[in-house]
């Protein structure tokens, strides 16, 4: 029951608060020509005066009141975390609650390769690690439902890994994951496995995979290694009789009619929320840098991808995290995560606006690679949050 | 992923008129929110701009779930919030943190008094940010428990608490501010 005092107060308020009109004709105009200038632009100008200002502001704050040291990123972490509980709004209570059903659950993986400041033949011999994890709702928050140093793919109705292989006829072994490491083909131990340091996976999905391979071949390359980048097909890998060399997947076969890449090595790399088709045109650098090449303009099927769409505009992406280096939306369009150097969060969307604040975020570490995202939605996320768990319980970090 | 696909597909004759209506409508509910939260009336111009031509990018995404009032006021909080992160905002906020314990009203404050057409206005306005976005969503722009926590992201008992908090906070200052009155 509404007391007498309330009663009043929620009367005098309906009533307009201001004697003068904020919204004014030249206020809508300054609207509309904004509108007709985003015409001729991209729409991304819109912040510029703001930034230039805010620009001009840091500038002035850095001359009078410059900084003491270089934060390391747990402090830059705490510092933001200090800003933000200064901030007039109660941010612990948003952090983990969503208004919106949330539908999908998130398989992610992650690579880490070898010190940078390993010399390149020490890159060589170092293997790189691997992380999987699962993030799923519970009721109205999202969680990490599992976490493992494998790399875990979906693929037909269950989970599979990759593992050395046996022969040369083979890049890697596929097997699935529930049978951990016993797959390797043991009966054939007098062979070498091929050495995985001298591989690194740069893209996994549902039914393809990206590698990057080294091989000896004296003469060639700078430490007599080869690289090359090719993609394969599951069933290809899984097929195969060991006699045969494995089909690679040649480019110009899925952008068909396009011939121009035919018989092209090709990797596959992350920029700005999609998955695209790189043509190398160098050798490597080193192990942290992919060489250059040329990104293919065509985007790639959706049955090499999967589901890879944005709606969220990079403006919107970046007006909740300014250091957004990725971004990633569901297929049922509730939820996207957005990767920065030391973080992953999750925001929900709802009539195309973020949430204000991300239901999660995770540590990420600032050289570890986005290598795989694959949703579930729907009825399909218990089964994954279970198969997962089941798979993943022995190796957590 | 194209970042201007929307802008190009959204330039219509149509939604252009639509955002019209919109601004007509609304306008000056969304500007009020944003100065009351602010107290900045060029931030409030700012953040109302901001709030329209987001709406229009993203008209072919309003699904109508709710009213088209209270997805503006979303939007319009979920700006004003950005607003109030920028290290520019924060400094500005500095600045009246300071101002406020001076013994004379800065020109920004006695403008923001005058604004106001009530005592009770002026007793809301200087409520914290949390508080105040509740009570004001609720008893001016009529939105339900279910449309403010859905709004802020938050539980329907979490804007139950807040708006009982406000309530109570509106009359302490209003006593507060009748025994500064019968001291002078």
């Amino acid at each position: 029951m509404m007391k007498r005092s309330e009663f009043d107060l929620h009367k005098e308020l309906k009533a307009k608060p201001f004697k003068h009109h904020g919204f004014t004709e030249s206020l809508r105009r300054r609207i509309e020509d904004q509108l007709d200038g985003e015409k001729h632009t991209d729409g991304s100008k819109k912040w510029v005066p703001f930034a230039i200002g805010l620009c001009i502001a840091v500038c002035m704050i850095l001359i009078v009141n410059p900084p003491l040291s270089v934060h390391t990123p747990e402090q830059t972490v705490r510092t933001t975390d200090d800003v933000e509980t200064s901030l007039p709004f109660n941010d612990e209570e948003e952090l983990v609650l969503s208004t919106v059903p949330l539908r999908s659950a998130l398989l992610i993986g992650f690579r880490t390769d070898a010190s940078n400041n390993s010399s390149l033949a020490d890159q060589r011999n170092e293997v790189s690690q691997y992380r999987t994890l699962l993030i799923a709702p519970d009721q109205d928050r999202l969680a990490v439902a599992a976490e493992g140093n494998t790399l875990l793919v979906p693929y037909g109705q269950t989970f599979w890994s990759f593992a050395p292989s046996y022969h040369d006829s083979l890049p890697l072994s596929l097997h699935p994951a529930a049978e951990g490491e016993r797959q390797a083909d043991s009966s054939n131990s007098a062979m070498s496995p091929l050495q995985l340091e001298q591989m690194r996976i740069l893209y996994a999905g549902n039914r393809y995979v990206s590698i990057e391979q080294a091989r000896q071949d004296v003469g060639q390359g700078k430490d007599g290694y080869r690289t090359e980048y090719r993609v394969y097909n599951y069933t290809d890998l899984l097929l195969t009789d060991q006699r045969t060399s494995v089909p690679h997947v040649d480019l110009a076969s899925i952008l068909e009619p396009d011939t121009e890449y035919a018989d092209s090595q090709w990797y596959m790399d992350r920029a700005a929320g999609q998955w695209r088709a790189i043509v190398p045109d160098s050798q490597q650098p080193s192990r942290h840098t992919l060489p250059d090449g040329v990104p293919v303009a065509t985007e790639l099927p959706q049955e090499v991808v999967s589901h890879d769409q944005l709606t969220i505009t990079w403006d919107n992406i970046r007006s909740r995290q300014r250091e957004a280096r990725d971004a990633l939306e569901s297929p049922t369009g509730e939820l996207l995560a957005v990767l920065t150097d030391s973080r992953l969060y999750f925001y929900t969307i709802h009539e195309g606006e973020l949430s204000a604040a991300p239901l999660l975020s995770i540590a990420i570490d600032e050289d570890e690679a986005l290598v795989m995202a694959q949703w579930a939605i729907d009825q399909y996320v218990p089964v994954w949050k279970d198969q997962v768990s089941r798979l993943l319980k022995d190796e957590q970090p | 992923m194209n970042q201007t696909s929307h802008v190009d597909t959204a330039y219509t004759s149509d939604s252009k008129d639509t955002l019209h209506e919109w601004m007509t409508e609304y306008g000056q509910d969304v500007w009020n929110f944003a100065y009351c939260m602010t107290r900045k009336w060029e931030i409030a111009d700012d953040i109302t701009q901001e709030v329209f031509l987001k709406a229009y990018r993203h008209m072919h995404s309003f699904r109508k779930e709710a009213s088209v009032k209270t997805w503006l006021l979303t939007i319009a909080r979920n700006t004003v919030r950005d607003y109030m992160k920028s290290a520019f905002m924060r400094r500005v906020t500095l600045v009246d943190w300071v101002q406020n314990r001076e013994t004379h009203p800065s020109a920004e404050d006695e403008s923001f008094a005058q604004m106001a057409v009530s005592d009770i206005w002026k007793q809301v306005l200087q409520l914290p940010v949390k508080y105040k976005e509740v009570l004001i969503l609720f008893a001016h722009y009529q939105l339900s428990m279910k449309e403010i926590a859905r709004l802020l992201g938050t539980r329907e008992g979490t804007v139950k608490s807040r708006l009982h908090q406000a309530r109570l906070k509106v009359l302490q200052i209003k006593e507060r501010d009748h025994d500064e009155e019968k001291r002078i």
